[in-house]
């Protein structure tokens, strides 16, 4: 069975019905993140069919679109206006090999991209949203200006909520300008504790640092600025650090385009864990890792991913993280096997039943996509 | 302002409580009249209430079991950092404690591999980034009350600044918190890392005003200092002019550190004070700053300089040196205590509007402070939209804090009809409470109120406060709102 709504009303009205007979929704919208998606329900709620228009205001920084925008639109049409989202959504191509999805999935996903650490993740650039509760109904929360603490911050709870407190239908995003001119700087580091150490140097001091990632033996510093800037922000950068090459304009963006979503760095059975911790914690993730396991390091070593060959055994990665980081880290698998290794590990019990009554206010019948509300809720 | 009406039963048992919570925390209780009365107010001193006690509680565990107690004995919590609140956020109730978490006063440790701060709520704002100059850093977020106003009180309202168009408010720069809910559970949301699993509940909680939890230990986010700052003092001949001026910065893609306005009154106000050197022939002020290396900001304010000229910049002065600059920011954000000298009272209005509709708000301002009598000088922080208009009042003058009430409220929900929200930084608290039905329906706030049920199911904490309607817990599940009507429209309103 399929919902597919085409106004808001509509959608109220899907989800009262759905409510009043128990039955669970599978929220999507062009199912891009499989792995991180719905699961299974009783219907399929398909959101592709609720439009309407998109409002970019360059001037005033803000856009307010449809969730069902697709991503890649939304991205070409900042770019006329020489803008962009900072936070840098992952496309989830890649990963799942789905398209690049809508930016409805990007927020309800909430996945920040390189830029995290240094302009803010997806939820410091939702600023409003509509939307449709689990109990079906209308409401809106936020607002349309950049500078806004009125009322409980609903925009930042419902981002990352992976569609299990309410369905987005519209949402407005602050959008910055791109910066004109970019390089990055390639230097070679052998292990994840060397590139963590480099980067935690390199970004304790103001140099214009967007984006610091280590993959195959070599650490990735981007830098961003004006034209004219740009050329003194890389020399004061190179004298600081060690002998690496640069790598300027199309090239760096491409280079950041696939650190973002993993392009590249892929095998097509790879199982692939994504563990956000402290920087700090990184080289000893790593050094509990087995020798089989690829690790791509990402803000500044604050996010680790670890790719694990099909073949390979899946690996504990809730244990090993929880093992290098304690409770300051977490882990969840995107994409990969059958394991009996859960994707997410439960939250602590206190914010598990926390986080329950949350999901109760908004969804009292449990029918928004159950199975992706964080694992120990339920 | 009608607050909850007090429970007469919790207020005749005044002694029993003070002594329950004083075996909490011996030395930590206040219950004489005279003790808790500079606790009666906050930074908007309109409102004066005396709470039932005062408790200063040292450790996480005081409050876990002050809360408990509470939660079990159905006493009334307000929990209050420096109180400099202009939203009555920490205004008292008569039937409740005051939390006043000034004793937790320590910064515990400053991770610079991580870059950021673990932090106790009581510290200052201003405290976190002298504790961290030597080795280079800073804290982003400078509410002008920084050198009083707490780090948990910041949390509690999401704090903004003169810098936040570039480094944003409190929540962006906020990584963690210890939370002790009211029935003195003890949560950690967040930390050291830069994301948390489950929902954003450390989102949730920061701006909401006291009424979810008490924040007894914060995870901030902390800065390598720009290598570089410098200001443009730029003055022109009408505000129109100015606000052209920063919309065509914008949109040439420049996000300055600071883009600040003065109106005419504000600026004279604030040059007769602080002898900043601002131009006192000019309609409109405008403070921009430019942060990072060197050839950034050289860059940057060369740009600024071209787009102010084609604006019919009168005044153009760029700071020479540190000390300039920072005196330069000393008159802005000495302009609230500078028009404090030049009218007997003043009332801090805080809204946010699409830029583009500065002029026509400012007229409107203009016409609603004329039409009660009163003056108005106007502060903004231009680069988003924030206007801080300072109505000048006399409190002596019978009538004339009623007027400037009235006129406080109007000016939001015009900036509200013009596309706007009622608070940029200040918080809603008890001063906006009954105008939020002006920006949401019926709906959209239950949406929200309902999360106070998941937090504090009897209402204990903070009631009174950011809603015009209690919640009503047990009945909410049950509840339905039909064509944006509230079920129970005769419940009073508090």
């Amino acid at each position: 069975m399929a919902y597919r709504p085409a106004t808001a009303e509509e959608l109220a009205a899907m989800i009262r019905d759905a409510a009043a007979h128990g039955r669970s929704l599978a929220v999507s919208g062009t199912g891009s993140r499989p792995g991180i998606g719905p699961g299974a329900a009783d219907a399929d709620l398909d959101l592709t069919g609720l439009g309407g228009s998109i409002d970019h205001d360059p001037g005033e920084l803000l856009l307010t679109l449809p969730a069902s925008t697709p991503l890649d639109h939304v991205e070409k049409l900042l770019a006329q206006s020489g803008q962009c989202l900072a936070f840098e959504p992952p496309s989830p191509d890649a990963i799942w090999g789905r398209g690049h999805g809508t930016i409805g999935g990007a927020v309800a996903s909430g996945l920040s991209g390189p830029r995290r650490p240094f302009a803010g993740a997806c939820r410091d650039h939702v600023l409003g949203l509509s939307g449709v509760t689990g109990r079906g109904e209308i409401f809106m929360a936020g607002g349309k200006v950049l500078k806004n603490v009125t009322g409980f911050d609903l925009p930042r709870l419902l981002t990352g909520s992976r569609g299990t407190l309410a369905v987005l239908t519209q949402i407005t995003l602050k959008v910055l300008p791109l910066a004109p001119a970019q390089a990055t700087l390639l230097i070679p580091a052998e292990t994840a504790a060397m590139a963590t150490r480099m980067m935690a140097g390199a970004c304790q001091i103001d140099g214009g640092i967007t984006g610091a990632a280590w993959s195959d033996g070599q650490v990735q510093l981007r830098i961003e600025s004006s034209p004219a800037a740009l050329p003194v922000l890389v020399d004061a950068a190179r004298s600081r650090l060690p002998t690496g090459t640069l790598i300027e304009d199309q090239e760096s963006r491409a280079l950041w385009a696939a650190i973002a979503s993993l392009h590249g760095h892929l095998e097509s059975d790879d199982i692939i864990w994504r563990c956000p911790l402290p920087a700090s914690r990184a080289p000893a993730l790593a050094a509990l890792l087995p020798p089989d396991a690829r690790l791509r390091l990402d803000w500044a070593g604050a996010l680790v991913w670890v790719l694990l060959s099909a073949g390979a055994a899946d690996l504990d990665l809730h244990a090993i993280v929880a093992q290098a980081a304690g409770r300051d880290g977490h882990a969840e698998r995107l994409r990969g096997s059958a394991s009996p290794i859960p994707a997410r590990a439960p939250l602590e019990p206190g914010l598990a039943a926390l986080s329950a009554r949350v999901k109760a206010q908004f969804d009292p019948a449990g029918i928004l996509s159950p199975a992706a509300a964080p694992a120990g809720t339920a | 302002m009608k607050m909850p009406e007090p429970d007469a039963a919790v207020m005749a048992r005044h002694a029993q409580i003070a002594a329950a919570l004083g075996a909490i925390v011996p030395d930590g209780v206040i219950a004489d009249g005279a003790g808790v009365s500079p606790y009666g107010s906050d930074g908007l001193v309109m409102y004066r209430q005396s709470p039932l006690a005062v408790v200063l509680p040292r450790t996480t565990s005081q409050v876990s079991q002050v809360l408990a107690w509470c939660h079990a004995n159905g006493v009334k919590v307000v929990a209050r950092g420096s109180g400099t609140s202009l939203s009555g956020g920490a205004l008292p109730l008569a039937d409740g404690i005051v939390l006043g978490m000034a004793r937790f006063n320590r910064i515990l440790s400053v991770d610079y591999d991580n870059r950021c701060a673990v932090v106790q709520p009581g510290v200052t704002n201003l405290a976190v980034s002298q504790a961290i100059a030597h080795k280079g850093f800073y804290y982003a977020p400078d509410p002008s009350s920084q050198i009083a106003c707490s780090i948990g009180g910041n949390v509690a309202e999401n704090a903004g600044g003169v810098h936040c168009l570039k480094y944003g408010t409190t929540s962006p720069n906020l990584l963690g918190v210890e939370l002790v809910l009211m029935d003195g559970t003890v949560l950690r949301l967040g930390g050291p890392g830069q994301e948390q699993a489950g929902y954003d509940l450390l989102g949730l909680v920061c701006g909401s005003e006291g009424l979810l939890g008490v924040v007894t230990e914060a995870t901030v986010r902390i800065l390598p200092k720009p290598a570089t700052s410098r200001a443009l003092l730029l003055g022109f001949p009408s505000v129109a002019d100015a606000s052209d001026c920063v919309a065509a910065i914008i949109a040439a893609g420049i996000i300055p550190a600071g883009l600040e306005m003065m109106d005419a009154l504000a600026v004279r106000a604030a040059e007769d004070f602080v002898q900043a050197g601002y131009p006192t022939d000019v309609e409109a002020l405008m403070i921009a700053e430019a942060d990072g290396s060197a050839a950034e900001v050289d860059d940057q304010l060369a740009r600024i300089t071209q787009i102010a000229n084609a604006h019919n910049c009168t005044h153009l002065r760029a700071s020479s040196d540190e000390a300039q600059r920072l005196l330069f920011w000393a008159g802005r954000k000495a302009a609230f205590p500078a028009v404090g000298r030049i009218a007997s009272d003043y009332y801090c209005v805080d809204g946010t509007i699409p830029r583009r509709q500065l002029g026509a708000v400012l007229g409107q301002i203009c016409a609603i402070v004329a039409r009660h009598g009163l003056g108005v000088a106007n502060v903004f922080h231009a680069g988003d939209g924030n206007l801080h208009p300072l109505v000048m009042y006399d409190a002596s003058v019978p009538g004339q804090t009623e007027a400037a009430e009235a006129a406080g409220a109007e000016i939001l929900m015009a900036c509200v009809d013009a596309g706007g929200v009622l608070t940029g930084e200040h918080g809603v608290g008890v001063e906006k409470r009954d105008l939020m039905e002006h920006q949401f329906s019926a709906i959209d706030l239950e949406v929200q109120s309902r999360l106070k049920c998941a937090f504090d199911a009897h209402g204990l904490l903070n009631p009174g406060k950011l809603f015009p309607t209690l919640s009503r817990c047990a009945e909410m599940n049950a509840m339905h709102v039909h064509g944006g009507q509230l079920p129970f429209p005769e419940l009073p309103r508090f």
